[in-house]
């Protein structure tokens, strides 16, 4: 909660764009109030949807990138890719950093590099714990 | 030769739990299996091949098994080890091979009929491998520009490829436990009709020795509700039941989403909650975090029975077989097995 209070300030006192700072804004308030078991996978998909009427995708994923990965961030950011058989296979934060470092996906069970972590990778979030 | 071992291992076991147990035996990891292969040709790096060899012989000892119990007493099992360390196994390119597995050609040459190829001891129990080559149906995508005149019908065109793979069979004796355990893989992608052809050859060879009748294979439908009640006993990653107000419902949780239980994940609570009479679970997979050092041990067991209701007592679907899946090494299997014993009570001279 402190962590969250504080990325809120941090927000407020910002140079951000105003779409992008009204976006991390209200993304802060939201994720305030989420349960800590709701927030352990927040899909893109699911947070534009939710804020579809009132900011453009690109503004949301400013605000993510703020909320992810700034010195205050309040998510983790990581992917997953969707096997034929087993579904969404969640990478860890760390497999999903490797991943995006080096531009090469493996996949987990198999080992075999898919190639472009890009092409096969959908961004999710989650609350830091 | 090292990349022979490591080919084998790459056939057997996931990369996520291969990785950390080749590191252990000094393979030098890249960025998935063709890059550390890359790696150790072009490093040659000293290895524990009696390490890598483990791994290899772990993997198909315990690996990602069928597993059917079957009630034995105290002389009989004795009678069924003496009979398999009595065995005099054939030489075959299989069991000259072992524990790695046979080229492609070799590989084709070897039938679909279980043969044996080595018995093996530990502080666990006794058991006679046996393998067999299996013919697997592995879907592919066929790149649209590949076939001319499809593309204007079809968005996605998918063909099936029956490629054979190598699959081995295990029939064990524990030391501890007055059982029969008749183990087959259950690789991803073998049909339940192969499953079950399989574990009846392994069931018609176990019979052919001559040791003592083999009953009926242990109930274990008993245990699902038991993991399901505990909450405490490992994670719920899926589970399939049906409730009074007519749904049927199955519910996992994410793959790889961490330590997140289906019996307490909050849409199941509250579905629950909303009931006044208690969900009937006929399909459980329960999973285990194992930590040793740094390294990390994901043990699992699937119990699955078609449907809520059966031949079994009460009316209750009966599950025969157990599968036994992310077991590196024979400690976890030993592991899940134990709780499964727990969870399915059997009797203390089972155990």
């Amino acid at each position: 909660m402190m962590e969250l209070k504080a990325a809120k300030n941090r927000i407020e006192t910002s140079n951000l764009p105003e779409p992008v700072r009204s976006a991390s804004r209200q993304l802060a308030d939201w994720l305030t109030n989420l349960p800590e078991a709701e927030g352990r996978f927040l899909t893109f998909s699911h947070i534009s949807e939710r804020y579809a009427e009132a900011f453009k995708e690109e503004e949301l994923l400013a605000a993510l990138s703020l909320l992810a990965r700034s010195d205050f961030a309040i998510l983790e950011v990581s992917g997953y890719l969707d096997d034929h058989d087993e579904g969404p296979m969640l990478l860890s934060p760390s497999e999903y950093r490797e991943a995006m470092a080096s531009g090469v996906l493996v996949h987990p069970e198999t080992g075999d590099d898919l190639g472009n972590p890009a092409d096969f990778l959908h961004l999710y979030f989650a609350l830091r714990s | 030769m090292i990349s022979d071992i490591l080919a084998s291992i790459r056939g057997r076991v996931s990369w996520t739990a291969a990785r950390p147990l080749m590191a252990n035996c000094g393979v030098p990891i890249g960025q998935g299996w063709d890059k550390t292969i890359d790696r150790v040709l072009n490093e040659s790096p000293t290895c524990d091949f009696e390490g890598l060899n483990q791994i290899l012989l772990d993997s198909i000892l315990c690996g990602n098994k069928y597993t059917r119990l079957h009630n034995l007493s105290v002389e009989t099992r004795q009678a069924w080890q003496e009979a398999i360390t009595e065995l005099s196994l054939p030489s075959t390119k299989a069991s000259e091979a072992f524990p790695k597995l046979l080229g492609a050609n070799d590989l084709s040459e070897l039938g679909t009929e279980l043969v044996p190829v080595y018995v093996h001891h530990n502080e666990d129990g006794l058991g006679l491998v046996l393998t067999a080559n299996y013919p697997m149906r592995r879907r592919e995508q066929i790149p649209l520009n590949s076939l001319d005149g499809l593309s204007d019908r079809f968005d996605e065109v998918h063909g099936v490829v029956i490629g054979p793979v190598q699959v081995f069979a295990v029939l064990w004796i524990p030391h501890h436990r007055d059982q029969l355990e008749l183990r087959v893989d259950y690789p991803k992608g073998m049909q339940q009709d192969d499953l079950l052809g399989l574990h009846g050859q392994l069931f018609t060879f176990a019979k052919s020795l001559g040791v003592s009748e083999i009953g009926s294979a242990i109930d274990l439908f008993p245990a699902v509700r038991r993991f399901y009640d505990d909450k405490n006993e490992g994670r719920v990653i899926e589970m399939n039941f049906v409730t009074t107000t007519g749904g049927q419902k199955n519910e996992k949780i994410l793959r790889r989403m961490g330590t997140v239980d289906q019996r307490s994940e909050t849409y199941h609570v509250g579905g629950s909650n909303a009931l006044s009479d208690d969900i009937k679970i006929y399909r459980i997979h329960v999973e285990w975090l194992i930590v040793e050092d740094s390294s990390r041990f994901l043990p699992s067991l699937f119990l699955s029975a078609a449907g809520p209701s059966g031949t079994g007592p009460g009316g209750n679907p009966k599950i025969t077989g157990a599968t036994i899946g992310g077991c590196s090494r024979a400690a976890e299997y030993e592991f899940v097995i134990d709780k499964l014993g727990q969870k399915a009570q059997l009797t203390s001279s089972d155990l």
